[in-house]
């Protein structure tokens, strides 16, 4: 149990690669951060500097209220579940789990009562005298967190965790892992590329791209506010539209058109807009798959766009549409009678519209 | 067509077998010969045309004698000499495991600057050919006053050394560092580490590297040879197999030489069956990213 305190941390390695860019966040106990980002996105390096496995180039990290920059991994009290899990290969199940209190000198009775405790929890009582070799990918992940668990540390680290297992025992070992984070109150610093495991568990969500963080939120503000048009499409599956735009005025209303057509902003969003001064302006709308609304065009002439893939995935249809020339994605109800070819009517649900800077790429609504 | 097809393939596979039979037949030849020549009195090793089992001169009845082994085994020389043998060899092979081991562990696990020169420097060692330092070294060792056995136990090391360490170091690479880094987290300091962890995770490549060194030093005669000058009570058994005399002047005694011989194979073969398993392991281990 313990907080952390991340100040402008910087990782340059040698070669000159920066990995991650003052990295600035505060976790506070019983948290569980994910940190999400795409691949090469400096997020396992922040997780290794934090485990003490990276040097820290600059800045400083705390862990409740102690500088560890220059703390070795085990005067840190942290634990870590490694993608590959790095499972002791020689050793049975139960000294894997009791590695680290050996090494602490625990009383033996001590290590017993303890291992067989995490054990209980993870279900893996019947396996402590195997091998890993012996056990199946979803065990040996177990055993990862049960070498964690046993130690009653102060931080949980992992790094992607789940990524070797499959689909859907990733599914299930979500639920478990929140599960967990809720018993032992400890807190969890996660890292992954997925951003459903990061909406799914996260109590805390940390967007990291190219060393920098973009944004830090819980899931619902990351969905229904992100801060820029990178994280606008990294949150959320099938990703956002964007569709390019231009902001006119005519009397009071300010509306935006695209080449399919236009939408008026309400009088607050037109307000917004105009104090930030992006009127007859080029900008990206922005609108999720869920916020489009189709309806069958009933008159051939009257239309808005032409269906040109579907793709069923039971309890969803998602259309591939195609807008004028702009490719756009809309997820509907299944219970929709529509075809491939078929010529439809688009209604974008206003107050979901996300507005986004052509240049910077950040968010213009709020 | 077929039929065509059917005699090249007999005919690559008589090739094959033929090629296997000649391998087999120049590396066991020698070997064969030399236990053929053990079994054989004086008088039955200069009979023309050489037999390929001990016969008996007149009858040309099959007849081996056991007599060149039961001189060999009351052989004090030979004796001794095989003590010495087991001495020498094992220490250097324990000395060289342990300092190999430790710098593979340098080597291949940890990062530090002039790691790649440090690497061909200890290649380099190698290459000097064991007569252009055996003058240096002897010199070294009268200065120094050190006996016979230890002096030829740190010798080894010059050719013993390098192979472990380079083998080791290739095997220690291949090791995961996240198991490393596990253990790190788990708070292991960097020696237990390599103790609890890497140590055990190697036993296959010290057993092949360890077995290899123990030939080596096992089999050497230069420098056991130039050392034990002064001590002949030090000498290995390749020296001293060298140095057997016949009953009279200039007699070569070849029938106790391979008798002797034959003995001195029967613990490397002895070693290599008790770890064939893990000796195939190590050699092949270390190859692939495990």
């Amino acid at each position: 149990m313990a907080s952390l305190n991340l100040i402008n941390l910087n990782k340059i390695y040698p070669n000159g690669v920066h990995a991650v860019k003052d990295v600035s966040i505060e976790i506070e106990d019983k948290e569980f951060v994910v940190l999400v980002g795409p691949s090469g996105c400096g997020k396992s390096t922040v997780l290794r500097m934090i485990a003490g496995l990276e040097e820290i180039s600059s800045g400083e990290l705390y862990i409740d209220d102690v500088m560890v920059n220059d703390m070795a991994p085990k005067d840190r009290d942290i634990a870590m579940v490694f993608q590959n899990y790095a499972l002791y290969p020689h050793m049975s199940i139960y000294d894997n789990m009791g590695f680290g209190l050996k090494l602490r000198k625990m009383p033996k009775d001590q290590i017993k009562k303890n291992v067989d405790e995490a054990a209980k929890i993870l279900g893996l009582e019947d396996l402590l005298d195997r091998k890993p070799k012996e056990l199946s990918g979803g065990q040996r992940q177990r055993v990862a967190l049960g070498r964690a668990i046993v130690r009653d540390p102060k931080v949980f680290l992992m790094d992607e965790p789940l990524s070797n297992l499959d689909a859907k025992l990733r599914v299930q070992t979500r639920a478990e892992l929140s599960k967990l984070h809720l018993r032992l109150e400890t807190t969890f610093i996660y890292v992954t590329h997925d951003q459903t495991e990061a909406m799914t568990m996260g109590t805390r969500i940390v967007v990291l791209k190219d060393g920098v963080v973009h944004q830090v939120a819980d899931p619902e503000t990351l969905y229904n506010s992100p801060v820029n048009r990178f994280v606008a499409s990294f949150i959320g599956s099938p990703q956002m539209n964007f569709i390019e735009a231009r902001i006119t005025e005519s009397n009071d209303t300010v509306s935006i058109g695209y080449k399919g057509g236009s939408v008026e902003l309400n009088p607050k969003k037109a307000a917004q807009l105009k104090e930030k001064g992006y009127t007859r302006k080029d900008v990206v709308l922005g609108i999720r798959p869920e916020h489009i609304d189709i309806t069958a065009a009933d008159d051939s002439e009257q239309y808005d766009a032409l269906v040109e893939v579907i793709e069923l995935l039971g309890s969803d249809t998602y259309l591939f549409l195609d807008i004028a020339g702009d490719a756009v994605i809309a997820r509907v109800n299944p219970a929709l009678n529509v075809r491939v070819h078929d010529r439809v009517r688009v209604q974008f649900t206003l107050d979901k519209l996300h507005l986004f800077d052509s240049e910077t790429e950040e968010a213009l609504l709020q | 067509m077929k039929k065509k097809a059917s005699i090249s393939g007999l005919l690559k596979r008589a090739g094959f077998n033929f090629m296997i039979i000649f391998i087999l037949f120049y590396l066991l030849f020698p070997f064969y010969w030399a236990v053929n020549s053990s079994l054989k009195t004086e008088s039955q090793l200069f009979m023309t045309p050489a037999t390929a089992v001990p016969r008996d001169p007149v009858t040309l009845e099959f007849s081996p004698t056991f007599q060149n082994y039961s001189a060999v085994l009351t052989d004090g020389q030979f004796l001794r000499g095989l003590a010495n043998s087991t001495i020498v060899a094992t220490s250097t092979t324990v000395l060289a495991l342990i300092a190999g081991s430790f710098a593979a562990f340098a080597l291949g696990k940890l990062r530090f600057r002039g790691r790649k020169p440090a690497m061909y420097l200890i290649l380099a060692m190698t290459m000097f050919p064991q007569v252009t330092v055996l003058t240096g070294l002897y010199a070294v060792i009268t200065a120094l006053g050190l006996s016979a056995r230890i002096s030829m136990i740190f010798s080894y090391m010059i050719f013993t050394l390098p192979f472990t360490t380079w083998v080791l170091t290739s095997f220690f690479r291949g090791l995961p560092d996240a198991l490393m880094e596990s253990a790190q987290v788990d708070g292991a300091t960097p020696f237990q580490t390599f103790r609890r962890i890497l140590l055990p995770l190697t036993a296959p490549a010290l057993v092949t590297t360890g077995l290899l060194a123990f030939i080596a030093a096992w089999n050497e005669y230069l420098f056991a040879l130039t050392f034990t000058s002064i001590d002949p009570s030090a000498r290995t058994v390749p020296v001293a197999i060298a140095y057997f005399a016949g009953a009279v002047a200039r007699q070569e005694p070849f029938g106790e030489i391979m008798a002797a011989a034959t003995l001195v194979t029967v613990p490397l073969v002895v070693l290599v069956l008790i770890f064939q398993r893990r000796i195939v392991a190590g050699l092949t281990a270390g190859a692939v990213k495990g």
